[in-house]
């Protein structure tokens, strides 16, 4: 039985319109109720350092110091502390309007977009902040494997890529999405199984963490061995989705998604449910491929099907 | 006769009052650059600079004396002993470096090109504790002038550490709470050692600004050449080997460990960069030996266990249990860039015999708004935001906590009792 072109595809943008609003929840919460973004940070920090002076102090300094002439500071290191704690309330204020639309837009647009559809390219915002989050990240460093942050963080920013042609519907749109989450599901496989065979140390205590849950005392060899057995395989599962379409393989990468994702909460408690969520795309990106790829095939074949049956009846 | 006394004793009251105002003032206003870096040793030839006396072991009897030279140079040593011989005489005793090497400096794109430096390490042992050792460094026959340090006594707890993280980003700050270290040590001469939480610079990968730390570190040296013992800790921007190259550590034995100051006071020292299950092992036995033993016992890190700004981290599920375990007293921590005192917490909830965690970073990085409305921050725990360090005043019975700022005020002074009175 041919199933139906418009069921599927409704549970298709459904359902990634819902794993948008989580994700991008998970990514707002701290932004909006902790230390801001990482751009935000970053901003802040540059900002600081520009307003307290310390380029021309420190240029002043390092010519002393290391290059054995001396230059006068154009001006003295004394910032108004009244005046950057403002810009800076600032920078914080607009990293949080930022989020805060991005969080309005994921919830209003699956509404608007019904009557509108072409009003989907908005999803465009929340995934050019993301990404642009993971770039912050990259420049700030100051985690393993920070500057992977883009790739890493694929799945994430690549969901709100492929929303809008998802929701526009059309065949070369649909193959199009399915490339753009496959390409981004490989790299975020990808760059954590890497982190993983490295023995990325918050992955180690996610293993013994979890592991002390359910009453076992891993070893450091044990730890270290199954982590890079989780590296071989994540690198694997990145490969793959790559090269194949194979349901099983998909299905096991959106449960091995999950539970990575929840085993944040799980290790470091409830408060750390914004981990999970921002996580979400892990796991739904391969059960978007699956539904997608299916969906792209049958309407490639439906109208196939079609121009053949013209051609027969011309 | 009587007026004359009495002008006397008005005169004799101003006076002191002017050298108590004086010994606290600290011209920290309008840094003046040329006044500053008048203070501190261009990195030039083979001339000793960067100095910095490093505790990670036994305070009482080792200490590791650590400087930097532009050129490598053949033959370093340093000359120490207990009794000053000034810049150009005579020591008891002198130890050749035992390690020197030239600093990881990764090259920016040219032209830019940045100039080698090499360190060097003399660690030195069999020190009497509780004592003044003064010390000249030389490197091919360039002295510097005459250090000391004091040792730490080998039992009582009549002595002050000074804390503090984040030095990081804010180098006009970063000098001004140099110089406020020094002051408080000038001004206090039970302030033994400086712990330094981490975040000493922003990429740790990066010499030119490791090497302005070291250089801005010299402005803790106090104006009679007393140099604070550093005990450090990893930061999360201190990757690379150019930490392990400055302390003298072995990255792959010497992430974490123990300082002891006497036979009554420990300090633990963890790395949140690394994984702590991979620590806890380690930190168990550790905590086992030494609670039993020692009537203070504190334990610092950089990232925060109940941060007042960012998410808890992973290590708290690991970490934490054990300082229950084993009733550490006081949680010294950086990386939020902020002010923090919790309530006394154990088993995840506050509970009067639990351990009080402090910090979070304030040497020099830009401060962030602290979340108030966190459970542990709140009735009892107190968080702000301003450039700080922490003055630790151990007493037998007693420990007081107070934040310094960065004009001399205190913005909270915390006591804690002891477990082991």
């Amino acid at each position: 039985m041919i199933p139906s072109t418009k069921d599927n595809s409704q549970v298709l943008t459904r359902f990634a319109a819902v794993v948008a609003v989580v994700a991008v929840l998970g990514a707002a919460w701290p932004v909006l109720f902790n230390e801001g973004s990482a751009t935000g940070k970053l901003l802040v920090r540059a900002h600081e350092v520009d307003a307290a002076g310390d380029a021309d102090f420190v240029a002043a300094m390092e010519a002393y110091l290391y290059e054995g002439t001396v230059q006068v500071p154009t001006s003295n290191p004394d910032s108004d502390p009244v005046s950057t704690a403002e810009n800076v309330s600032q920078l914080r204020q607009l990293d949080r309007g930022a989020a805060v639309l991005c969080l309005l837009l994921v919830v209003g647009l699956p509404f608007g977009c019904r009557k509108w559809p072409k009003l989907s390219w908005l999803y465009l915002c929340p995934a050019v902040w993301l990404l642009v989050n993971a770039q912050a990240t990259a420049i700030s460093g100051g985690k393993a494997f920070a500057e992977l942050a883009v790739p890493a963080h694929a799945t994430r920013w690549a969901l709100f890529v492929a929303l809008p042609l998802l929701i526009l519907r059309n065949p070369l749109g649909d193959r199009i999405a399915n490339w753009v989450l496959r390409i981004a599901c490989a790299l975020t496989f990808a760059v954590h199984g890497w982190e993983a065979f490295q023995l990325n140390p918050p992955f180690q205590d996610l293993l013994y963490v979890a592991a002390g849950r359910v009453g076992i005392g891993l070893s450091e060899s044990v730890c270290h061995g199954l982590l890079r057995a989780i590296g071989i395989m994540d690198l694997v599962l990145a490969v793959s989705v790559l090269a194949v379409h194979l349901r099983s393989l998909l299905v096991w990468m959106a449960c091995w998604g999950l539970i990575t994702a929840a085993s944040r909460p799980i290790a470091m408690g409830l408060d750390a449910w914004p981990e999970c969520a921002m996580r979400l795309p892990n796991s739904a990106v391969p059960l978007l491929i699956i539904l997608l790829g299916l969906h792209a095939a049958f309407a490639y074949s439906v109208s196939t099907n079609t121009t053949q049956q013209k051609h027969v009846a011309s | 006769m009587n007026s004359n006394r009495l002008s006397l004793i008005v005169a004799s009251l101003l006076l002191s009052m002017i050298y108590a105002v004086s010994a606290n003032a600290v011209e920290l206003g309008k840094l003046d650059v040329k006044t500053l870096v008048s203070k501190m040793t261009p990195l030039k030839g083979t001339t000793p600079a960067q100095w910095r006396v490093v505790w990670t072991g036994d305070a009482s009897r080792e200490a590791t004396i650590s400087w930097t030279t532009a050129e490598p140079g053949k033959r370093h040593v340093v000359y120490y002993g207990t009794e000053s011989g000034g810049s150009e005489g005579e020591f008891a005793r002198r130890q050749k470096c035992q390690s020197n090497g030239v600093y990881s400096i990764e090259q920016p794109e040219p032209p830019k090109k940045i100039a080698p430096a090499y360190y060097h390490h003399a660690r030195i042992s069999n020190l009497k504790p509780d004592t003044r050792y003064f010390f000249v460094l030389e490197s091919d026959g360039e002295r510097s002038r005459e250090f000391y340090f004091r040792t730490a006594p080998v039992k009582g707890t009549d002595f002050t550490l000074i804390h503090g993280g984040d030095s990081r980003s804010g180098h006009a700050d970063r000098s001004r709470m140099n110089l406020r270290i020094a002051e408080q040590a000038t001004s206090d001469s039970k302030v033994l050692a400086f712990a330094h939480g981490g975040d000493y610079i922003v990429s740790g990968t990066k010499w030119e600004q490791w090497r302005l730390w070291l250089s801005q570190h010299e402005l803790a040296t106090l104006e009679d050449g007393r140099v604070l013992p550093i005990i450090p800790t990893r930061g999360n921007h201190d990757g690379g080997p150019i930490y392990f190259e400055v302390f003298d550590l072995d990255e792959k034995k010497e992430r974490w460990h123990t300082t002891t100051l006497g036979k009554d006071v420990a300090l633990v020292t963890l790395d949140t960069n690394g994984s702590a299950g991979g620590q806890a092992k380690w930190l168990e036995n550790e905590l086992k030996r030494l609670r039993p033993a020692v009537r203070w016992l504190l334990v610092q890190y950089h990232r925060p266990m109940y941060p007042a700004v960012k998410g808890p981290p992973e290590q708290a599920a690991i970490f934490c249990p054990l300082f229950d375990k084993y009733n550490v007293d006081i949680a010294l921590e950086a990386d939020g860039h902020c002010m923090k005192r919790t309530v006394p917490i154990r088993g995840g909830k506050k509970d009067p015999t639990g351990v009080v965690y402090v910090g979070e970073g304030g040497l020099g990085v830009g401060q962030r708004k602290p979340d108030q409305d966190r459970w542990y921050l709140k009735n009892g725990g107190k968080a702000g935001s301003a450039h700080h360090v922490m003055r630790l005043d151990f007493a037998p019975d007693d420990l007081r906590v107070r934040f310094v700022l960065m004009e001399g005020s205190t913005w909270d002074d915390h006591t804690i009792q002891s477990r082991n009175p």
